[in-house]
């Protein structure tokens, strides 16, 4: 056997397209058009391979978990025209604690006008622009959601929003979704569910229950949102 | 030989229908074992080795991220994949007999293609035919 390998992929770090990526966050509010934006924009750092004609994009779930950061900030009250410059500031800093093995807490609090400070356990802090003002509930609840995106970094594993039974897991399929603790993807499942009906499709596959498959092809039948 | 069947793939109706139709060709189907549910991508390879496999039997898959990351797994071990082709389900059920009645129509070709690997191989079954490409090859060109 040829020791000729290919190693141009990490296995376990997913391997995302981008319309792929906006089907996994599309209860997010995620859309392809974003997350080429913030591609082109450099917000998501280097992706695994820059596409070009026929040739996808290709992302890491680690940037599959910032553009779900970067649209939770939209959300949360960082505004489209600020976004970009409080983000790049915030990057160095925020991702660094996102992808870090050790958690270090985040706090958020309000710093001048416009502006919100974010502090780490360490006592280590940086300051951006929002541009308006933010709840201090708002932040309360963002705090939470960047520790659990830690955890979820640390497994290599992402919910999908609205679906109990689905996630998508990096070192399984390289994160394209699947039932939660297998290998089944969801887009097989609603072929085989569209071309059989539920009943024959849990009768070939008797570990899998009647709410996965359900939720397979909801999952599968929704639309990405339009760009 | 053994070919191991992926998840997705891993019925044991479906197995039962492979094995009693593939006859005296040599090859026998087999589920991925019980322990190997949800298994991580990497360690596809020692689970084929465990199990004697020579091939993963798959499917085509939907998104580019899960055929890559698959097909980069098992060529570490040198185990090659077979790949079913589906057919559109507006013009096809995909049900048992047509999943089983596939493979076994080509049943001969993949077992002489992979008798005779000197490299993983990725052998597509389509409709009529079997295709053959080197998988190292093939992994370089996708992801260069």
């Amino acid at each position: 056997m040829s020791e000729r390998r290919s190693t141009l992929i990490a296995l376990g770090e997913g391997v995302y397209t981008v319309p792929e990526v906006a089907r996994i966050l599309k209860r997010n509010g995620v859309t392809e058009s974003k997350v080429r934006y913030w591609l082109e924009k450099r917000l998501l750092g280097e992706p695994i391979r820059w596409g070009s004609r026929g040739r996808p994009h290709l992302l890491s779930f680690q940037q599959l978990l910032k553009v779900r950061t970067i649209q939770r900030l939209r959300d949360d009250g960082f505004s489209l025209q600020r976004i970009t410059p409080a983000v790049r500031k915030l990057s160095s800093y925020l991702w660094e604690h996102l992808f870090a093995e050790e958690w270090h807490a985040l706090t958020f609090f309000h710093a001048e006008r416009g502006h919100i400070g974010v502090m780490d356990s360490q006592k280590r802090a940086i300051v951006v622009e929002t541009g308006q003002w933010i709840m201090p509930e708002t932040l309360q609840e963002l705090e939470g959601y960047l520790r659990q995106t830690h955890e979820e970094w640390v497994r290599r594993e992402v919910d999908i929003k609205g679906f109990s039974r689905l996630v998508s897991n990096a070192r399984v399929l390289g994160g394209s979704p699947t039932i939660r603790g297998t290998r089944v993807q969801t887009s097989f499942l609603a072929y085989m569910t569209e071309g059989l009906g539920a009943d024959e499709v849990l009768d070939m596959y008797p570990r899998l229950d009647r709410e996965a498959v359900n939720q397979a092809v909801e999952f599968e039948s929704q639309q990405p949102l339009a760009a | 030989m053994i070919v191991l069947m992926d998840e997705d793939l891993s019925s044991p109706v479906l197995a039962a229908r492979l094995n009693s139709l593939s006859g005296e060709s040599g090859c026998t189907f087999q589920t991925l074992p019980e322990h190997a549910e949800g298994l991580d991508d990497a360690d596809l390879p020692q689970v084929c080795l465990q199990e004697g496999a020579v091939a993963l039997l798959t499917h085509d898959k939907s998104d580019f991220g899960a055929e890559i990351s698959v097909q980069q797994a098992v060529v570490t071990a040198g185990v090659s994949v077979v790949m079913l082709r589906l057919p559109n389900d507006k013009t096809q059920r995909p049900d048992l007999n047509f999943l089983a009645g596939r493979i076994i129509e080509h049943l001969p070709d993949i077992v002489e293609a992979l008798a005779g690997a000197q490299e993983s191989l990725l052998i597509t079954v389509r409709k009529d035919k079997v295709n053959l490409r080197n998988l190292p090859d093939l992994l370089r060109q996708r992801l260069s």
